[in-house]
């Protein structure tokens, strides 16, 4: 057991095996661990990421050919947030690819190592020039998330923090990454680095982020994240759909790519009529209603015209909030004549609505004049923004 | 060996901007701390709240035909006055040495003011006579070094707002390797509405006179120019001149991240510095102050206060301040302008501030300078500047010539170790070879409706549907994915596609990988000469009826130096990085620097390109008066040198060479191609008459002979790269006649332009790939379909190839105005 994992099984509430390896499912409290990650920072362990480096001359063409975003469009410390589809066009994971000078790390979360590893030399077609290796049992990662993690991260690994993108990642030395990426809509920067450090750095992460409110986390609460910032989830609107135009997804599937893995039936996909595809729900009333569930119904006029794919309370909207798959003639947002029916026959009001669900935090802080730590800065650039309109206002009176 | 770098002065200067119109007036303006941002006369009527620094009213031009004020465009006009000025100041508007000054001009947004009737829906407004003079992006050059008659060569730098500093590192250059102990830079940037129209659309500017590092985030755009003869010191020391400080060093490199925001990680702003610095043989303690880029907008001011601190260390930065806030920014000629403000008021022991500065930004947390002068004796200071697609530039500079200890450099061989090429002999070097030992590619042919109604217009050999017929060497369509593989090519224009195709071959010939470890060992220079013209059009097509409607997209990439960043970006490369808009023949201009970069150890590898692109947009303006195109609709349309000459066949593509040390090829067992030997460079005064001298190209081949101590007699072969018309083709031929003497009846001569068209600033790179290629076999491949020649007297290539071991080439070559270009090269061991 290596020392990071002992610490999660002295301090977390409750640990999950995802992939062969075992990471804190819950640490403390939810509604805490959620709090964290919304409004200040979150640390969580995801080393049950699937960890592949794709390294060799035809690196690019294995990948290129396997996934459905255009691996070109990464340059060095980019990475490229796609999906791998099988022959139906169906997606079966969704994968980070991470350009390190035309070496390439693959990271999914719900394919495991050998399935992930047998996928791709399933892909390499008449490539040889190609090396694999498995870097998911020999590196962990760490993970400080939320609308200040960029601070916490800049205390760490220096200025530089502030100038990775979205989807953009350090190189820190040969076998440690930064990467700035996340499913939820925060501020998100994983470190993957070899597990044998990586006790050290959750304890430093940890004694820094006192000052930051940190709060330790597990992967539980991103059942509620992700839905109100939905990203493809095989548990949640991935078991209803692969297909990436009913879960609008088309984004993250390049059709004008020569080829790919699944291109055929997806290009034959797109010529036919659109059924249904998924949209978000936000029921009427307030509150967390229990009675609504996935699997429920959605309906116009008493006519079904969809089903609830995913569901929970908001806390951030203090509402109950859905994925629901519906046919293609109802699909459009800013509708409220629609209804939930529950099993038991009992309805509620709904509204559709655009996703993400949610207005993140994270959008209201720029990190060069925001601070969490800093009493000189404001907060966030609303209250900055107030701020200022008070001091011109006192100016003029 | 080791050699001593010179001393480089600064002798003269001249300066044009809104706060002063001569030396002495603008140094009162800075001491009087006078704003030149004022709401724009101009632009208001199309731009609410629109502020500029303008040159407002008429200027003068004293020595210049009245005539002329009325053909040329501002940026010649410009150019002429400021670099006369600097030449009076400097002592020299009557000198000998005006004959062998060279002349480095940095500018953007060249050669546009004479299509603005067409850009803005006016064409009954056009100034044929503008089109003809000011109509090309370098005419500027030809137009100076005409008027002011300096003979010493040009070369236009077009890297957007690093122009001009850009210029003064490429006279320093020159200067270190004995090309000439007088030169001229000068940047001259009037502002026109496409630059106006782009940075106010990208919402880039500030609301009133720019507020640099303090208060709302914006910049100010400003016109100006200036002018600067930079000299050998123990030269202007001799003849008694006026001493205004002294250039230590410069560096320029690519952020190789973003084609228009700056890498927010600073690596490449803060590297540039570094560079210079050790250029300079200093380091950043040395430095007393820092004349910053600061245009005022959140990304530059953010990421150049970041630089700063990495390259000092917090708490250790020298005062910074930003001039733009006097006189905005003018981009090609901001640096420039911004650099003599420096040398008049830091030899009165005042830094300059940063005017208008309010309350500073959260992350503007050094010394700005705020308002007021800084009394400090300052000897060393930097002065930055930063460009789109991550171009930047430093220069290092003392104001107490002679008191920083000279450097010192190896004298590197410098070989050449890969080749590329796209043309319509295909994209590869195979293709390229085979299409040499095949007879070349077949002009493919083209049709374009003319519906201007001036009088040249009319002498077009228009069909009864107005059509004009004609061929032209197309690229062929191709896979650019198969190719580039991992590089995104979907966004590139093609210019950029073209350049970087033969960059990757370039660097697959020469075995050589850009490693993430070792991104700033190589460097890139482009020649370009038409550059981007469909993004050209496209940007401008949206600029009427309503210029806020403009193009952003096609803004920066519309640039001449967005080809070099875009194949930058696709490659990583990080080092030295700059674009020579020269026109025809900048390739050759490109390899020259290169060859200057590696020679002087200041990179370990650099890559010399040159593209261009066929484009619709002015094609038939640019065709105008020009009486060298063919309109011949035959596949053996093109004879070059021919006695009766029928005009060229234009061509589209793109050359790159890759450059390095004969002791690192040696050492990484690369395959040596060929070796420089030496170039030279030597200018006409016949942009108006074209009564060309042969003297000229003589001078150019003997300076190359000269460099490559070698005699004309060990020359064996002579490559020729002019493109046609009697002026240009008795110019090259005769000057090659005048310097090899005897020897050119017998050294084997020819010009392989017919196997690929007039590829304007690719043609003398694409031609020395050629004279490469043919190194390999020990092949002179013959001159295509010209039987009957216009120069007696020389032994030209005809019909068939010539088998013959060749040692010393000889390359030469042309652009606008008799500006000449001579390289020789050995074949590599």
């Amino acid at each position: 057991m290596n020392g990071l994992l002992a610490l999660h099984k002295q301090h977390a509430k409750e640990l999950i095996s995802v992939n062969g390896i075992e990471v804190p499912k819950q640490y403390s409290d939810l509604d805490k661990e959620y709090s964290a990650l919304r409004h200040n920072v979150a640390l969580s362990d995801y080393s049950h990421y699937s960890k592949l480096k794709i390294d060799g001359d035809e690196a690019f063409d294995v990948l290129d050919l396997a996934v459905a975003g255009d691996v070109a469009e990464i340059r060095d410390e980019q990475t490229l947030y796609t999906v791998l589809l099988d022959q139906d066009g169906s997606i079966i994971t969704d994968v980070y690819i991470m350009n390190n000078d035309d070496s390439y790390v693959v990271l999914s979360e719900h394919l495991d190592d050998a399935a992930l590893m047998t996928l791709f030399k399933d892909r390499m077609g008449e490539f040889e020039d190609v090396e694999m290796t498995s870097l998911t049992q020999s590196h962990a990662i760490i993970a400080m998330e939320g609308p200040y993690s960029w601070e916490l991260a800049q205390e760490i690994y220096g200025m530089d923090v502030i100038g990775i993108p979205f989807l953009g990642f350090i190189a820190l030395d040969d076998d440690t990454y930064l990467l700035r990426a996340g499913k939820h809509g925060e501020f998100s920067y994983k470190v993957i680095l070899p597990v044998e450090d990586a006790e050290a750095l959750w304890t430093e992460i940890e004694e820094k982020g006192v000052r930051y409110d940190l709060v330790k986390a597990g992967l539980a609460l991103h059942e509620l994240t992700r839905l109100e910032n939905p990203y493809f989830s095989p548990t949640g609107n991935g078991h209803v759909s692969r297909d990436p135009r009913e879960l609008q997804l088309q984004w993250m599937v390049r059709y004008d790519k020569d080829e790919f893995f699944g291109r055929e039936r997806l290009l034959e996909k797109r010529d036919e009529a659109l059924v249904k595809k998924i949209i978000g729900v936000v029921l009427a009333q307030e509150g967390e209603i229990d009675a609504v569930c996935a699997g429920d119904s959605v309906v116009c006029g008493g006519k079904e015209i969809g089903t609830l794919v995913a569901c929970r309370y908001s806390p951030s909207l203090k509402k109950m909030i859905a994925q629901a798959l519906i046919d293609e003639a109802y699909a459009y947002a800013g509708i409220d004549a629609y209804a939930i029916k529950t099993t038991d026959g009992v309805e509620f009001k709904i509204k559709t609505t655009a996703t993400p669900f949610i207005n993140n935090y994270s959008m209201l802080i720029n990190p060069n004049e925001n601070s969490f730590v800093n009493p000189d800065k404001f907060r966030n650039m609303l209250a900055q923004l107030e701020a200022k309109q008070a001091e011109a206002k006192q100016a003029n009176a | 060996m080791t050699n001593i770098r010179k001393r480089v002065v600064i002798t003269g200067m001249g300066v044009l901007s809104s706060i002063g119109r001569n030396i002495p007036e603008f140094k009162q303006g800075l001491l009087d701390k006078k704003v030149g941002i004022k709401p724009s006369e101009i632009y208001s009527e199309y731009f609410a709240g629109a502020y500029a620094s303008e040159i407002k009213g008429e200027v003068d031009y004293p020595g210049l035909d009245p005539d002329l004020t009325t053909k040329l465009d501002k940026g010649a006009l410009w150019g002429y006055r400021v670099g006369r000025d600097a030449l009076e100041d400097g002592g020299l508007l009557d000198s000998d040495l005006k004959k062998k000054m060279g002349l480095m001009v940095g500018v953007s947004a060249a050669g546009t003011e004479a299509y603005i009737p067409f850009i803005m829906n006016k064409p009954e407004e056009t100034n044929v006579d503008m089109v003809k003079y000011s109509g090309s992006y370098a005419s500027i050059c030809p137009l100076v070094a005409s008027l002011l008659k300096l003979g010493g060569g040009y070369e236009l730098v077009a890297t957007a707002c690093t122009a001009s500093p850009n210029a003064i590192g490429l006279a320093f250059d020159a200067i270190q390797n004995n090309k000439g102990d007088v030169m001229m830079a000068l940047g001259s940037e009037p502002l026109y509405i496409p630059t106006f129209a782009g940075f106010y659309a990208l919402k880039a500017m500030a609301d009133g006179p720019c507020t640099p590092y303090s208060g709302q985030p914006g910049m100010s755009i400003g016109e100006g120019a200036g002018a600067v003869i930079v000299e050998e010191y123990e030269h202007a020391k001799a003849r008694g001149a006026k001493i205004y400080g002294e250039l230590l060093g410069y560096a320029t490199s690519s952020d190789a991240y973003h084609e228009t925001a700056p890498d927010p990680k600073a690596v490449g702003s803060s590297w540039v510095m570094r560079t210079a610095i050790e250029n300079a043989g200093l380091k950043p303690e040395d430095i007393d102050y820092v004349n910053a880029h600061g245009t005022g907008t959140d990304a530059n001011d953010r990421s150049e206060t970041l630089a700063i601190k990495k390259l000092f260390g917090e708490g250790t930065t020298p005062p910074i301040s930003s001039t733009k806030s006097y006189f905005g920014h003018n981009i090609g000629s901001a640096g420039i302008l911004e650099l003599i403000a420096c040398l008049v008021t830091l030899p009165e022991k005042k830094i300059l501030p940063t005017l208008n500065f309010g309350e500073a930004r959260t992350y503007a947390d050094i010394d700005y300078v705020p308002n007021d002068f800084r009394e400090k004796d300052v000897n060393v200071f930097l002065k930055n500047n930063y460009a789109f697609g991550g171009n930047n530039s430093c220069l290092v500079v003392s104001t107490k010539p002679g008191t920083i200890k000279q450097t010192e450099f190896s004298p590197q061989r410098v070989v050449i170790t890969g080749i590329g090429s796209v043309s319509s002999m295909g994209t590869s070097n195979s293709e390229f070879a085979s299409g040499l030992t095949d007879g070349g590619a077949i002009p493919v042919p083209r049709e374009m409706k003319v519906e201007l109604e001036s009088e040249d217009a009319k002498q077009l050999p228009l069909d009864e549907n107005k059509m004009l017929h004609y061929r032209s060497h197309m690229v062929k369509p191709f896979n650019a994915r198969k190719i580039l593989r991992s590089i995104d090519a979907k966004k590139l224009n093609n210019i950029s596609l073209y350049a970087l195709v033969a960059l990757e071959q370039a660097l697959k010939s020469a075995d050589y990988k850009v490693l993430k470890t070792a991104r700033e060992e190589v460097g890139m220079i482009m020649g370009i000469s038409k550059g981007p013209t469909n993004t050209i059009s496209r940007l401008c097509e949206s600029l009427a009826p309503d210029p806020n409607n403009v193009r952003t997209s096609e803004f920066a990439m519309s640039l001449m130096n967005s080809i070099a960043t875009q194949c930058a970006i696709a490659k990583g490369i990080k080092g030295y990085n700059t674009t020579l808009s020269s026109g025809v023949n900048a390739g050759l201009g490109a390899v020259f620097q290169g060859y200057e970069v590696i020679r002087q150890n200041l990179q370990d590898y650099m890559l010399a390109g040159a593209a261009d692109e066929d484009g619709p947009g002015f094609s038939p303006l640019m065709s105008l008066g020009n009486d060298g195109f063919s309109y011949e609709n035959t596949d053996d349309s093109y004879h070059v040198y021919a006695k009766h000459d029928k005009g060229y066949v234009m061509g589209e593509g793109a050359a790159c060479i890759f450059l390095e040390s004969h002791g690192n090829a040696t050492q990484r067992g690369a395959h040596i191609y060929a070796e420089i030997m030496g170039y030279g460079r030597s200018c006409d005064h016949i942009y108006f008459s074209q009564d060309s001298s042969p003297q000229t190209m003589a001078d150019a081949i003997n300076m190359a002979l000269t460099e490559a101590n070698l005699s004309a007699q060990d020359i064996d072969m002579v490559c020729g790269t002019t493109w046609s018309g009697k002026y240009a083709t008795n110019m090259e031929l005769n000057g090659i006649k005048l310097a090899l003497g005897d020897h050119s009846q017998s050294v084997p001569l020819t010009n392989y332009n017919g196997y690929f068209g007039f590829v304007e600033a690719s043609g003398g790179l694409l031609n020395l790939a050629a004279v490469i290629h043919g190194f390999n076999d020990n092949m002179i491949y013959p001159i295509l379909n010209t039987t009957e020649f216009s120069v007696a007297g020389l032994n030209y290539v005809t019909d068939n190839s010539i088998e013959k071991e060749v040692k010393y080439a000889l390359v030469t070559g042309m652009s606008e105005g008799g500006n000449c270009y001579a390289l020789i090269i050995q074949k590599g061991a």
